[in-house]
């Protein structure tokens, strides 16, 4: 039989005769191999060209004439050629008749390199990206000290005044002034501990944990932590949210998103003179959509138009150099992101509004357990509804199921629940809150009104 | 990361040569030539030790970039390149020039394996000079000769 018409090729081919020596290898194989043809044609057998321990190369071109069928190897490590190349190969058996084996070889070296290499390329930079947050947070928690310095030596003064009149009364035996003292001194120490407390879930470890929050409650936080900054002046800090919003967030890191964008705020209305700066922090719930929706806007000189498309950019300020890093928004943009939200500058009429768009807790929770959205297992794993409205209690449950590998739905309202049911097919249903699940077709498992410890181990023997 | 390409570039009365040393891969970088001109280019190719498949992409887009009216000759293609030559379409521009390359040889009785630089003219029909050794030993030509010096009939 002619094989020449494999020179035509650009992969090498080889073929072996009934007895597995080699008999025809195309003109691609000495580029391939690194060798002369004086030398290809000294290798009797395919394993003189290529070793491997992955695979019995020889059982297989064998199996393939015994069969009269074609035998493909998986992608396989081999030492290729005089000189022992390391290479990526798949290789293809191919029975001509009952007499030779074609085989050809695929060479996937340059691709595994690439991939190997841009891989750890982008895990590079995703620790540079890190870093960079890191230093961030170093920057923020470094003001936020400054700021407590500041908060505690107030209530020190307080206490320290109140104590020495306290003596005083104690030494005239004034009981009506000690007693008004004493809550006095409760308040400030109060004060402190607050504080204090504040500093401690900063500096907590759980960054990267999503929990049920109440948006109301973070950005009432944020609020707090820019007052006690005292960097407002006469700026008002306005906060419209009616009820509550509850989402699948981590708080700090929500936190110092809302923070960056309040005390952006607060630079670009120093930078004017007007009457009535105003910062408003607005947030709704856009049912149709499913998802919260936070403003935060400002009445200042807004952001030039041709600067409209850098703002999120990494470096990016419109601050004196030393006054801005240029970082905050490029991270509050990923923090956004990594809780499958989006960020971006409203086209408003005047002063600058930024919007923040987050998936309702329903949403959230589903999309931030499944694993298989995520690609760490294959086969999806059963849906748990759990609805209820205490937050620390859901996200106990939310833990609980998370550790047994269940995807967790989230719902504080059972119509969110109803039109989430229609997405998702609900596995089983927890209930911590009197309501009636019975759209879902599946029991539900009746915690309401259960002790936190009571409702866990339902969980533990039930789910 | 590879060990890179290292480009240094001589401007000679009659010409620009270019020396490439290295290897020709993913992270080539020719961004140091763009802008340069000269009527005559020459690029040196033979401290060039491999080129891969990202590579070739990488010097056919930058030969594309060089001045049309540049005359582009390649010289002293080793081995590595003339196997690109005759299996890759547009690896060399049209009406350039190949003005010598390496042809691998075997010395049978000293068990040696020689690389001889050789010009297009010295191959005629296809046929391998005749080459010796300081002994006066024919070497045997180590390639198939009808597919080595195919880039030639192409040019």
């Amino acid at each position: 039989m002619d094989f020449s018409l494999f020179d035509q090729l650009q992969n090498p081919v080889l073929v072996l005769d009934r007895d597995l020596k080699v008999s025809y290898f195309n003109h691609i194989c000495g580029t391939y191999f690194k060798m002369p043809p004086r030398k290809l044609k000294k290798s009797e057998k395919l394993e003189d060209l290529i070793q491997t321990k992955q695979v019995n190369l020889s059982a297989l071109a064998k199996d393939a004439l015994k069969q009269g069928a074609s035998k493909v190897t998986q992608e396989i490590g081999v030492l290729a050629g005089e000189n022992e190349r390391e290479a990526a190969i798949i290789l293809k058996f191919i029975p001509v008749g009952d007499q030779n084996i074609v085989v050809h070889v695929m060479d996937f070296s340059i691709e595994k390199q690439l991939h190997e290499k841009y891989k750890k390329q982008i895990l590079e930079l995703k620790e540079t990206h890190e870093q960079i947050v890191r230093s961030d947070k170093l920057t923020a928690l470094g003001e936020l000290i400054s700021g407590i310095s500041h908060e505690i030596a107030t209530p020190l003064t307080i206490v320290s005044e109140r104590l020495g009149r306290m003596e005083n009364a104690l030494f005239v035996k004034d009981w009506e002034r000690l007693s008004e003292a004493v809550p006095e001194v409760q308040k400030e120490f109060l004060r402190i501990t607050q504080i204090i407390s504040g500093m401690q879930s900063y500096a907590r470890n759980q960054e990267d944990e999503l929990q049920v929050c109440n948006l109301k409650s973070i950005v009432d936080e944020s609020a707090h932590f820019i007052k006690e900054l005292n960097i407002l002046g006469k700026i008002e800090l306005e906060i419209k949210a009616d009820g509550d919003h509850l989402a699948m967030a981590n708080p700090l890191k929500l936190q110092q998103v809302i923070i960056n964008l309040i005390k952006n705020s607060v630079d670009a209305l120093k930078e004017i003179e007007k009457e009535d700066k105003k910062i408003t922090v607005v947030i709704e719930e856009n049912d149709h959509e499913q998802i919260h929706t936070l403003k935060v806007a400002d009445n200042g000189p807004g952001v030039a138009p041709e600067l409209r498309d850098s703002v999120f950019e990494m470096f990016y300020t419109s601050k004196e150099i030393g006054e801005g890093t240029g970082l905050g928004l490029s991270i509050s943009q990923k923090i956004i992101e990594s809780h499958n939200g989006e960020i971006y500058l409203a086209d408003s009429q005047s002063g600058c509004e930024f919007v923040i768009n987050l998936p309702i807790v329903e949403v959230g929770s589903f999309t931030h357990t499944n694993r298989y959205l995520r690609g760490e297992c294959e086969i999806e794993d059963e849906k748990v509804l759990v609805i209820g409205d205490d937050i620390p209690l859901l996200n106990k449950v939310y833990q609980k199921l998370k550790s047994k590998n269940k995807v967790c739905v989230l719902s504080s309202k059972v119509d969110n629940a109803r039109s989430l049911a229609d997405f998702f097919v609900i596995d089983k249903a927890i209930k911590l809150k009197n309501c009636d699940l019975s759209f879902l077709e599946v029991e539900a498992l009746d915690l309401t009104g259960a002790t936190e410890e009571e409702a866990l181990k339902q969980i533990e023997k039930n789910i | 990361m590879s060990e890179g390409l290292k480009i240094e570039v001589e401007r000679k009365p009659s010409e620009v040569e270019v020396v490439f040393e290295g290897q020709i891969d993913e992270d080539a970088d020719f961004s140091s030539l763009s802008g340069l001109e000269a009527q005559v280019m020459v690029f040196n190719l033979e401290k060039v030790s491999l080129i891969n498949s990202c590579g070739i992409r990488e010097w056919v887009e930058f030969q594309k970039k060089l001045p049309k009216e540049t005359k582009l000759v390649y010289r002293k293609c080793p081995q590595v390149i003339v196997e690109q030559l005759n299996i890759v379409k547009g690896f060399i521009r049209d009406n350039s020039l190949i003005e010598s390359f390496f042809a691998p040889y075997y010395n049978e009785a000293r068990d040696q394996e020689v690389k001889v630089l050789l010009t297009p003219s010295q191959v005629k029909e296809g046929k391998a000079p005749v080459i010796k050794d300081e002994d006066g030993s024919e070497l045997e030509f180590d390639e198939i000769e009808m597919q080595y010096f195919s880039f030639l009939k192409n040019g």
